[in-house]
């Protein structure tokens, strides 16, 4: 035993014995006895020290496994047993929350190797939103062991579909881990904040078999495509083994398309184009379309010939946030000309973000002729006066009551 | 009102409205239409029973400290008893529980009533008495699951996994700190 401990001893024991008292005993037990005597009587005293302690250990071993046996006899009868392994999974299930889901999984699965086991082997509880967090900031063996750690969550999940979100730091992801590559056949949706298109051109090569929403992000893909010397292969990202895509949002500020999907096979479309040509472009071929935001600002590059569409027959709801600069003032209803929307229920129409937001009659009227099933018109910060828009509802099908909202 | 009948043979008249929470009875009654036959539920006793077809305007959950939660409103607190956390742990095989009626009603039961109401509910198919409160952390707003920790606690279960199986948690919860 230390002195540091013996002190630490004594000072915890004064409360069972006096050490006054005690030097006062083995004062008057020393009172005729030598230097030598003295410190045969510690060395006596230390062995005892060393043998109690001994005891004590024993002691302490036998108490603590005597513990264990308790803890363990309590735990075979525990009623928690009597769930069934189904039923104890559901419950699981229903207590990980999609915001807090990889600390409730890891909670979950580190209370015992029973449920360590059942957690591990229910892939169902491992299907919640997970990001992949690419940093340039970690070490070599911090970064294998964020991809270990990442696989080892996104195995789990095996065979079903995961949703997955990428998150980077700038320039530094021209490619995913080859490893998590492999995974992306069982990915459900993919969402970015911000992407490279040379980084899309490389993940659209693998195969997404399960990907039914792919949502780009705010990432104004604006390349300067037009001058040649520019142009890169790899400034083009084409997916094309997306069988059940369903859903996209991207945003093409160019005056030229670099991201290709399988368009036709789209419900769910979130699209922000600067030039309504390439808008229009992407409509025209997005033939099963029920669903739209449009976001535009009704600049046309091609402007000496009228681009027509085919007729959007699934379209139910259409939302046009309108923007654009002073350059574009006024424009922002051209895009309506084109646009034919026979099954077409529910418009929005936003100006929010337009430096002009005049309306136009014409426009409008032109574009009910080619939609003339709306039920619900939904206009924001237009500038139409109150003859526009009696004019603006008098062929709309309200339905009873009438749903109509204007933010004015 | 519907006549059901418990594994222990006791016979209840119970409005149609509070059976059908249950998924499997409504599917009973309207597989045989209008009848005065008895419904047999040979997996649920009376004293379970009792606690499931308590008359509702819409208890959902049970919690591990056995409340009834509305979904109505927040979380009834007990005033009379303490959590069970603060509990001691000689009491936590027989251990108490609140449970807080919507009607404000405490009954009490111990943890095997509780686990035996889970599984009522799950043969009887009522989902909503399917408590996953009692793993997750009241004291949190997000209401994540408890620390592994006081799961063992509140169940009685015990650590038992190998230096191997500790190491792998550990390298796990690393990586979930810096993903």
């Amino acid at each position: 035993m230390s002195s540091e401990q013996d002190t630490s001893t004594y000072r915890n024991n004064r409360a069972l014995f006096s050490m006054r008292g005690v030097v006062l005993e083995q004062r008057e037990r020393t009172r005729k006895s030598s230097k030598a005597d003295i410190e045969r009587f510690t060395e006596e005293s230390e062995f005892k020290i060393i043998s109690l302690e001994s005891q004590i250990d024993t002691l302490i071993e036998l108490r603590d496994r005597e513990h264990a046996y308790v803890a363990a006899l309590r735990h075979l009868i525990s009623p928690i047993h009597t769930l069934p392994v189904e039923l104890l999974a559901e419950i699981f299930d229903l207590t990980i929350r999609d915001y807090t889901h990889v600390q409730d999984a890891h909670r979950i699965s580190q209370v015992c190797s029973d449920w360590r086991q059942l957690v591990h082997g229910t892939p169902r509880l491992w299907t919640r939103p997970i990001q992949i967090h690419l940093q340039k900031r970690r070490t070599d063996d911090r970064e294998q062991a964020y991809l270990d750690g990442l696989m080892a969550w996104l195995t789990r999940s095996a065979p079903l579909a995961v949703p997955v979100s990428v998150l980077a730091d700038a320039d530094i992801y021209h490619h995913m881990p080859e490893q998590i590559l492999r995974t992306a056949p069982r990915w459900r949706s993919l969402h970015f904040d911000d992407v490279e298109i040379s980084f899309l051109s490389h993940l659209a090569e693998a195969r997404l078999d399960n990907l039914e929403e792919l949502d780009l992000g705010e990432r104004n893909f604006n390349l300067d495509l037009h001058d040649a010397d520019d142009f890169e292969k790899d400034d083009l990202a084409s997916f094309t083994t997306v069988p059940r895509l369903q859903k996209l949002r991207m945003h093409n500020y160019s005056d030229t398309l670099s991201i290709f999907v399988p368009w036709a096979q789209l419900t769910n479309l979130i699209l922000g184009a600067h030039c309504s040509n390439i808008a229009l472009d992407i409509l025209a071929q997005c033939t099963n379309l029920s669903q739209a935001t449009v976001s535009t600002t009704g600049r046309f590059s091609r402007p000496e010939a009228k681009q027509s569409i085919p007729a959007l027959n699934h379209l139910r709801v259409l939302t046009l946030p309108f923007f654009g600069s002073a350059e574009n003032a006024g424009k922002a209803m051209l895009f309506l000309d084109h646009l034919p929307t026979p099954a077409l229920q529910k418009l929005t129409l936003d100006f929010g973000d337009t430096v002009d937001p005049r309306w136009s009659e014409p426009h409008f009227i032109s574009f009910q002729q080619q939609a003339p099933n709306i039920t619900c018109l939904e206009l924001q910060y237009s500038e139409l006066t109150s003859a526009e828009l009696i004019i603006a509802i008098r062929h709309v099908s309200f339905p009873h009551p009438p749903e109509a909202s204007l933010l004015l | 009102m519907v006549l059901l009948v418990t594994s222990d043979n006791e016979q209840f008249q119970t409005e149609k409205d509070i059976v059908e929470r249950s998924v499997l009875i409504k599917n009973m009654l309207e597989d045989v239409g209008e009848s005065d036959q008895p419904i047999p539920l040979p997996n649920v006793s009376s004293s379970v029973l009792k606690k499931v077809t308590q008359p509702s305007t819409g208890p959902t959950e049970i919690d591990v400290r056995g409340r009834y939660l509305s979904t109505a409103s927040t979380t009834v607190e007990s005033p009379s008893r303490p959590p069970i956390l603060e509990q001691s742990q000689d009491e936590t095989r027989k251990r108490t529980t609140d449970i807080s009626e919507w009607d404000q009603k405490f009954i009490t039961v111990d943890q095997e009533m509780l686990f035996e109401i889970i599984l009522a509910a799950n043969y009887l198919d009522i989902k909503s008495l399917l408590c996953r409160r009692w793993l997750q952390d009241g004291s949190q707003h997000d209401q994540g699951a408890r620390p592994p920790e006081e799961i063992r606690k509140l169940f009685n279960i015990v650590n038992d996994f190998t230096p191997e199986e500790e190491a792998q948690i550990k390298k796990e919860n690393e990586w979930a700190e810096d993903r």
